[in-house]
């Protein structure tokens, strides 16, 4: 994740029309929005359409970005509440066209991955939206604790105890294929 | 209070190099084309600030011109002062050639009356 300093100075850029700092933006900021949005969600592809139009969205109203240093937190609420939106909706379509796993997308033609990705999706059902978040952060986008507190506007501690539960409930629904390595 | 970090590659969303950069430029374009168009200095977001002010004078005006325009009685149904004129100048010309005395109750409607009335 980029530094407050970082994300404020090319927030400024952007405001000024600069294009390379909209890239440099998307380049930081989509993969976080993925995440997010993935959490709340619970499917890839979904994850990928809220995340890329919630961008784009922050990005087209960057002049309303009050405070550029907290660019992050301001895109992943907005990447949050768009995803809830999202999902309302999708339960409703759900019901209307009979599907009940979340889990189930893309079934046929991505082998082992998409098998393995299935199953954490459905793993990740167990645990609490912000759990989710934080296991998300900090296991796939590699954030620090207090990246994460400063995102979500929590403090470290409970980011730690939030990746604490997530991981051994995720565990515990996967078992051992799931461990690399050992983090505080 | 540790436990060990989970691979969650498989969620990795650029796991296709190529697709996640088009994905990242894509975004990128987008959100700087819409911010261009927030932007104040740009030509469609101040003729967007202007349209609404300039329509409501365009009403305003239009209004003045054409309420009174309306209400007035329509000039159509004036004599005109020419006519007028002419049909005394043919009243004038009728007892001349005629024998008879002209009444003063004639005179008056001829002249006095029709002045007036004009």
């Amino acid at each position: 994740m980029l530094e407050p300093a970082a994300t404020a100075d090319l927030v400024q850029r952007a405001w000024r029309g600069e294009p390379r700092a909209f890239d440099e933006l998307a380049r930081a900021f989509l993969r976080p929005a993925y995440s997010v949005a993935l959490a709340v969600l619970g499917r890839h592809a979904d994850a990928e359409d809220v995340a890329q139009e919630a961008l784009v969205t922050a990005l087209g109203r960057i002049d309303t970005c009050r405070h550029p240093e907290r660019f992050g937190p301001w895109l992943l609420q907005g990447v949050r509440n768009r995803a809830r939106k999202w999902r309302a909706r999708r339960r409703l379509a759900d019901v209307a066209t009979g599907v009940a796993d979340p889990a189930d997308e893309g079934r046929a033609g991505d082998g082992e991955r998409g098998a393995l990705r299935r199953q954490i999706l459905s793993a990740l059902e167990v645990v609490t939206p912000v759990q989710r978040e934080v296991v998300l952060l900090h296991d796939l986008e590699g954030w620090t604790h207090a990246e994460i507190a400063a995102a979500l506007e929590i403090s470290e501690v409970g980011s730690r105890q939030h990746l604490f539960n997530a991981r051994r409930a995720l565990r515990a629904r996967l078992g051992d294929p799931m461990q690399t390595e050992e983090t505080p | 209070m540790t436990e060990p970090r989970l691979d969650l590659e498989a969620l990795d969303p650029s796991h296709d190099k190529a697709r996640w950069e088009r994905m990242v430029r894509s975004v990128a374009a987008r959100g700087a084309e819409a911010a261009a168009r927030r932007r104040p200095g740009s030509l469609e977001l101040q003729l967007a600030a202007w349209l609404r002010p300039a329509l409501a004078c365009a009403a305003a005006v239009a209004l003045l011109v054409w309420v009174p325009a309306w209400l007035r009685p329509p000039q159509a149904a004036r004599t005109p002062p020419v006519a007028a004129a002419a049909d005394q100048a043919a009243r004038l010309a009728a007892w001349a050639s005629s024998d008879e005395a002209t009444a003063a109750s004639g005179l008056l409607l001829t002249f006095g009356v029709e002045d007036d009335a004009r």
